[in-house]
């Protein structure tokens, strides 16, 4: 039976319902009509529909005149109560149901935020170090997703707004439901064996895409770069030099919270050189960038690698990568200049 | 300087590896006798938290003390012990969970890393803007390049001299970005500036140009 309804919408249970309904109904008033002819009466229709009415509410007590006196009477009375208590049985089970159900999974689904598809951030695990992660993305007001598949967790996420999807990371489908193909970089933030499982899979769907891995243990970089992560971040390695630098007063960077600041309202920012730029084709020298604009270029990626010691002689070429120092004035006359 | 260390796990590993070449005297403390043994500089195995270690250790007439052990609580509690046994001492700590930054500052600290925060802060800059994030690396934990902070010489031939002039560039390699003067601060000055007495320039540049201009402003 049940089987059978699956293929019924819930419209047209609801269809089905009102329609046994309805037959009871019918059945009720001409069996009543019947049976009172043949006890030799003249029922009317309200008579009729009065007592179909009554039994079927199983209230069970007549006004005089409308009690039968004949054994088709108490037989035709049993048939409409069970019809009217198995109508409404059944059509509750088949339609309050399901649509309890589907007023749950809709409040559900409008509760989840919707999943970013192109040029987002997915961070699998949403451990302390996710957390930040996600904190950072925030502020600079990038599109992310979480993943993690531990349930106390999903339980947290689904009360936020944070958009997340409750899986595991290491499997293909997880990623494949985070939009992977479209997206911009992957964070992998859980224990190192399974950093390293996350980069090979997502290595694997998406060839072009940048994977930043966590590492506990830092002689596990070398197996996490095998892995496919671009980059491996020590947070260990990072923090004691940090201090270090700090305890012997060389460190002048501010690590403080928030800004991007490096130091004293200092910002490093990357430009990338288009064709179309008015400094793309010159050297350093012809650019003039220090005078123009007052910002200062203090390293160019070229073809992948970063060179630091720049010299008045090099070529600014289409696809270079400048890192320019600067305060936010510097750098913004520097957009406006090259541009 | 005498610098106490507590915690030779990740973190006290780098830390030392920072402070080795810096010429101070570095007393390492540890409960495990395994990881002490990798040390080049001198150790003491115990419990830091415990009292008599950190004496052990010379805590009384120690500059500085740094916890790093992989626990906020025993951070915590070594920052207290510390500082009630000298109060005089500079203390730094590690913390692992953010909650806990106020509470370690609470308990004495001078200056507290919270190390989530940093490394979560390395992650997403790799994340959206990997070739910043790689020239961060090389300042920070790498160090192939530095910034730094150079305080001219009294008596330094290029007081006087416009920055053009003193052919910093030229001579050594490395960039002046900033002038500190008073209390101004000049972000990339430009050629023409003037270099005045009591000027401190931060510098960036490789660790050999660096050195370079530290001898250059004392000519």
């Amino acid at each position: 039976m049940a089987k059978i309804l699956d293929r019924f919408t819930l419209k047209n249970r609801l269809l089905l319902l009102s329609l046994g309904i309805v037959s009871v109904i019918i059945l009720g008033n001409i069996g009543f009509i019947l049976v009172k002819m043949h006890e030799g009466s003249q029922p009317s229709f309200l008579e009729s529909m009065y007592w179909t009415i009554v039994t079927l509410s199983t209230l069970g007590s007549y006004p005089a005149g409308m009690t039968f006196t004949s054994r088709y009477g108490m037989t035709l009375t049993i048939i409409v109560v069970l019809g009217g208590v198995a109508t409404m049985g059944i059509g509750l089970q088949i339609v309050v149901g399901p649509w309890l159900e589907r007023t749950m999974k809709n409040a559900i689904k409008k509760k989840r935020t919707k999943l970013p598809e192109k040029e987002h951030v997915i961070v699998c695990g949403y451990s302390e170090m996710g957390k930040e992660v996600i904190r950072n993305l925030k502020s600079h007001n990038v599109e992310f997703l979480v993943i993690t598949d531990v349930e106390e967790k999903v339980k947290k996420l689904s009360r936020s707004r944070i958009p997340f999807i409750s899986g595991d990371s290491t499997k293909m489908k997880t990623l494949k439901e985070a939009n992977i193909d479209g997206a911009l970089s992957l964070v992998a933030v859980n224990d190192d064996s399974t950093n390293a499982f996350i980069c090979l899979t997502a290595n694997k769907l998406n060839k072009d895409i940048r994977i930043v891995s966590s590492v506990d243990r830092s002689k596990h970089e070398a197996i996490l770069r095998r892995a496919g992560a671009d980059h491996v971040v020590s947070s260990k390695s990072i923090t004691g030099a940090m201090i270090g630098s700090k305890a012997i007063d060389e460190s002048l960077i501010d690590i403080e919270e928030g800004g991007e600041e490096l130091l004293e309202g200092l910002k490093i920012e990357q430009m990338n050189i288009s064709e179309d730029s008015k400094i793309a084709g010159k050297t350093i020298q012809e650019a003039d960038i220090g005078k123009k604009t007052g910002a200062a270029v203090v390293g160019i990626w070229k073809d992948g690698d970063l060179r630091v010691s720049v010299s008045p002689s090099d070529k600014l070429k289409p696809d270079d990568i400048i890192l320019v120092l600067g305060n936010s004035e510097q750098l913004q006359n520097l957009e406006r200049y090259a541009s | 300087m005498k610098i106490i260390l507590c915690g030779y796990g990740s973190v006290g590993q780098n830390i030392l590896k920072r402070l080795a070449a810096s010429g101070n005297r570095i007393i390492v403390i540890d409960e495990d006798e395994n990881r002490l043994e990798k040390t080049s500089a001198p150790t003491v195995q115990g419990d830091p938290t415990d009292e008599n270690t950190l004496i052990g250790a010379g805590i009384m007439d120690a500059e500085k003390l740094i916890a790093s052990t992989d626990s906020d609580i025993t951070n915590a509690f070594i920052i207290l012990e510390s500082k009630s046994l000298n109060s005089d001492i500079e203390v730094m700590s590690v913390v692992n969970r953010r909650e806990n930054i106020g509470k370690l500052y609470s308990a004495g600290a001078d200056y507290v890393v919270p190390e989530t925060v940093i490394g979560a802060k390395y992650i997403s800059k790799y994340a959206l803007h990997p070739h910043i994030a790689e020239f961060l690396d090389k300042i920070t934990v790498a160090q192939d390049i530095e910034i730094t902070k150079i305080n001219i010489p009294n008596r330094s031939q290029l007081i006087g001299r416009s920055l053009a002039h003193s052919k910093i560039r030229e001579k050594t390699g490395a960039r002046v970005i900033g002038i500190k003067r008073d209390e101004n601060f000049i972000p990339n000055p430009s050629s023409e500036v003037r270099i005045k007495k009591d000027d401190k320039f931060i510098v960036i540049g490789k660790l050999e140009e660096i050195h370079r201009l530290n001898r250059w402003v004392r000519l």
